[in-house]
């Protein structure tokens, strides 16, 4: 609950330091409000060695009946006159999911998970090629009878966002952004894992980006990052506790046509740490395709491939619980079809792989969901 | 004398209600203070509300001269892209076409700007009409006790107050069409013969003509940013649905915002190709033609009203 007054507290305050211009709307609008309901089936199987298995009762195969209920939207409190752009909104996402998961040596699970997302923007323009961004969120994620691998999902946390981003022209029709973040994030830890303490990290990074383009944008961006795990050791006595500093570049290309809409994005990490056992390297790739189908279908395709490298060998285990999804790959694809004026139809297959805390072992889900999309008011 | 107040009473009769609850609500406001700074206080809210409404007619007046000019512009760009259509040149019936939706959106700013100033001129002229009749209601109590030589004066008074009265009241009874005047350009002259009727209907019938091939162009382009926003709705309901419980998620490797948070009805001033202050969203687009698509559709049903009205002319000196 403060952590919701902070949010609307933040959000009074930026919008106080803006002001209110002559040249805004407060009419409040509510946009894109949709409804989701959608159920699948899902298969885990995981390659592990009775040496090997990470937590008691984890198995090779496990199968789950699952039901997902959401709503999100946007509400918009502010809009610019002059130039139509949002100035100050809220969007909110939130869901329950629920699993019935068999399979298991010990018993079945019921895994039920609730989450929430709340950002509000600010927006506001400084001079004719430049315009700042203030944004401030909050995520909350609470899950219940956890269940051991193949299964895994995200453990609980509640997680407090601020970001502040300049954009501005430069020559050359190059939109340059520069972004400033902190975020802190605090994870639930349960009375028999208690281990999830250790992800609990506040962190803070800066990022520069440049991109050139309309219908077809290319952008190059860097970053550099500090993260601080404050329940983590470091084994070194003079530096305790865990302090990362982590180094990104990459590059998005993005493209928006008539029917087709497509993105493919690189990024390379380097992550250095006062604790040896973090220290890696990564390459990740993501690519994301939509496009209009006959018969009014519509196609999406996700895809995310990483590659980690560590620098140093190490005795202890690479990831702490919450964590096993190292070295992730996964694929989405989605066949959308309208079904009424306001509801759309559609199915899903999900595919992903990834390896636990413990190397070369590794465990993988497809799945396959129907999900409804009902928006109340209208497309 | 009393019979003339009577008379006069009756006359404002279908008034009666207004008069007593503003006189009501006065009353209630000032019962304690003497009679004469009464109705020096109401004397004094009637001026004062005089000039507010005065203000307000200037500023309604100054919108519509504004929405003239504007509208004359809008009505010029019309014609270049008739011009260019005549001549069959593609380029510049799309310059046209460009021209005249650039005209059309102050246009339409100017024509939100007159409707909010009809309302404002709207409120003011109630509140002078209630001012005015609380005041005449004082008037009348006021004369009953008044010395003979003092009720010359006030009768004076009333009838000024009350030909003010009537004609505010005349004012709002009317059914005012806030509407500014169309192709304010094309207008009666006296001194047109049927040749010059005739050739101003044709040009108002032109310009309709015009004007539909406008809305056409209007409703190809709502049709085109209606399919882009499902599309677009459908692959954020996709991203948002993958990673609303974290099953895209990938730890370590620390993710920034991607398309999918950004595209969560958070315009991207990045992804803005034409301004950095901010970018309109699909649906403020669709918004935006369908407004102006509304204007054209007026701007058309005006003109052949004025030129049905011209050809009506034409007829009656013949």
């Amino acid at each position: 609950m403060s952590r919701m007054r902070w949010v609307l507290a933040t959000s009074a305050a930026v919008f106080a330091l803006g002001g209110a211009p002559a040249s805004v709307s407060s009419q409040v609008r509510l946009r894109d409000l949709v409804f989701t309901a959608g159920g699948s089936v899902e298969r885990y199987s995981g390659n592990f060695s009775s040496v090997t298995v990470p937590v008691v009762d984890s198995t090779n195969s496990a199968a789950a009946a699952v039901g997902e209920f959401s709503a999100r939207g946007r509400i918009v409190f502010l809009q610019d006159a002059k130039h139509g752009f949002e100035r100050l909104g809220l969007a909110f996402d939130g869901g329950l999911r629920q699993s019935a998961a068999v399979g298991f040596t010990l018993r079945d699970y019921a895994p039920r998970e609730w989450v929430g997302n709340v950002d509000a923007w600010y927006q506001e323009s400084l001079g004719t090629a430049t315009s700042l961004r203030i944004q401030a969120g909050i995520q909350g994620r609470s899950v219940t009878d956890r269940p051991p691998m193949p299964l895994f999902l995200q453990p609980g946390h509640s997680t407090l966002t601020a970001s502040a981003t300049v954009f501005t022209r430069a020559g050359r029709g190059a939109l340059v952004d520069a972004t400033i973040d902190v975020e802190r994030a605090d994870y639930a830890a349960l009375a028999f894992l208690p281990q999830l303490d250790l992800l609990d990290r506040t962190g803070a990074g800066v990022e520069l980006g440049a991109s050139w383009g309309g219908a077809s944008t290319l952008r190059f961006y860097t970053g550099m990052r500090w993260t601080s795990y404050r329940h983590q050791g470091s084994f070194d006595p003079r530096d305790p506790f865990r302090r990362d500093r982590t180094v990104r570049a990459g590059l998005d290309w993005r493209y928006g046509g008539s029917g087709i809409f497509a993105e493919l994005g690189m990024e390379g990490t380097v992550n250095r740490s006062n604790s040896d056992r973090p220290e890696y390297d990564a390459v990740s790739v993501r690519g994301l395709f939509s496009a209009s189908l006959p018969a009014d279908f519509s196609l999406n395709l996700f895809a995310l491939l990483t590659q980690k490298s560590y620098v140093r060998e190490t005795e202890f285990a690479r990831l702490v619980p919450g964590e096993e999804a190292d070295n992730a790959s996964l694929a989405y694809l989605q066949l959308t079809r309208p079904l009424a004026t306001n509801l759309d139809g559609a199915i899903r297959l999900g595919w992903t792989r990834a390896e636990t805390d413990i190397g070369n072992a590794y465990y993988q889900r497809t799945g396959f969901s129907f999900r409804l999309n009902y928006r109340p008011n209208g497309h | 004398m009393t019979g003339l107040l009577r008379l006069r009473l009756r006359r404002f009769n279908r008034r009666a209600a207004m008069i007593w609850i503003v006189g009501a609500a006065c009353g209630v406001g000032v019962g304690a203070v003497p009679h004469a700074a009464r109705a020096q206080s109401t004397q004094e809210i009637v001026a004062q509300r005089e000039l507010a409404y005065r203000a307000a007619r200037d500023a309604y007046d100054a919108a519509v001269s504004a929405y003239d000019v504007l509208s004359g512009q809008f009505n010029s760009a019309l014609r270049a892209v008739d011009r260019a259509r005549r001549a069959q040149d593609e380029q510049a019936i799309q310059d046209a076409m460009a021209s005249a939706y650039e005209r059309g959106v102050p246009l339409r700013a100017q024509d939100m700007r007159v409707h909010d100033a009809a309302k404002v001129l709207a409120a003011a002229r109630d509140s002078l009409i209630q001012a005015i009749t609380a005041r005449l209601q004082e008037l009348v109590a006021e004369m009953e006790v008044a010395p003979a030589r003092q009720r010359a004066g006030l009768d004076a008074l009333f009838r000024d107050l009350s030909r003010r009265l009537e004609s505010l009241e005349a004012e709002a009874a009317q059914v005012v069409s806030f509407e500014p005047v169309v192709l304010p350009e094309i207008n009666f002259d006296p001194r047109d013969g049927e040749v010059d009727l005739r050739a101003k209907a044709e040009l108002l019938e032109r310009i309709a003509a015009v004007a539909d091939t406008v809305i056409q162009d209007y409703d190809r382009q709502i049709h085109a940013l209606t399919n882009r926003l499902r599309l677009d709705q459908q692959r954020r309901d996709f991203l948002a649905g993958t990673r609303r419980f974290g099953d895209t998620q990938v730890p370590v490797v620390p993710v920034r915002p991607t398309e999918g948070q950004q595209a969560e009805g958070r315009p991207a001033a990045a992804n803005d190709s034409t301004s950095t202050s901010g970018s309109l969203t699909l649906e403020q687009r669709i918004e935006n033609l369908k407004r102006a698509r509304a204007q054209t559709e007026a701007y058309r049903k005006q003109a052949l009203i004025r030129a049905a009205q011209f050809r009506k002319r034409i007829g009656s000196i013949t």
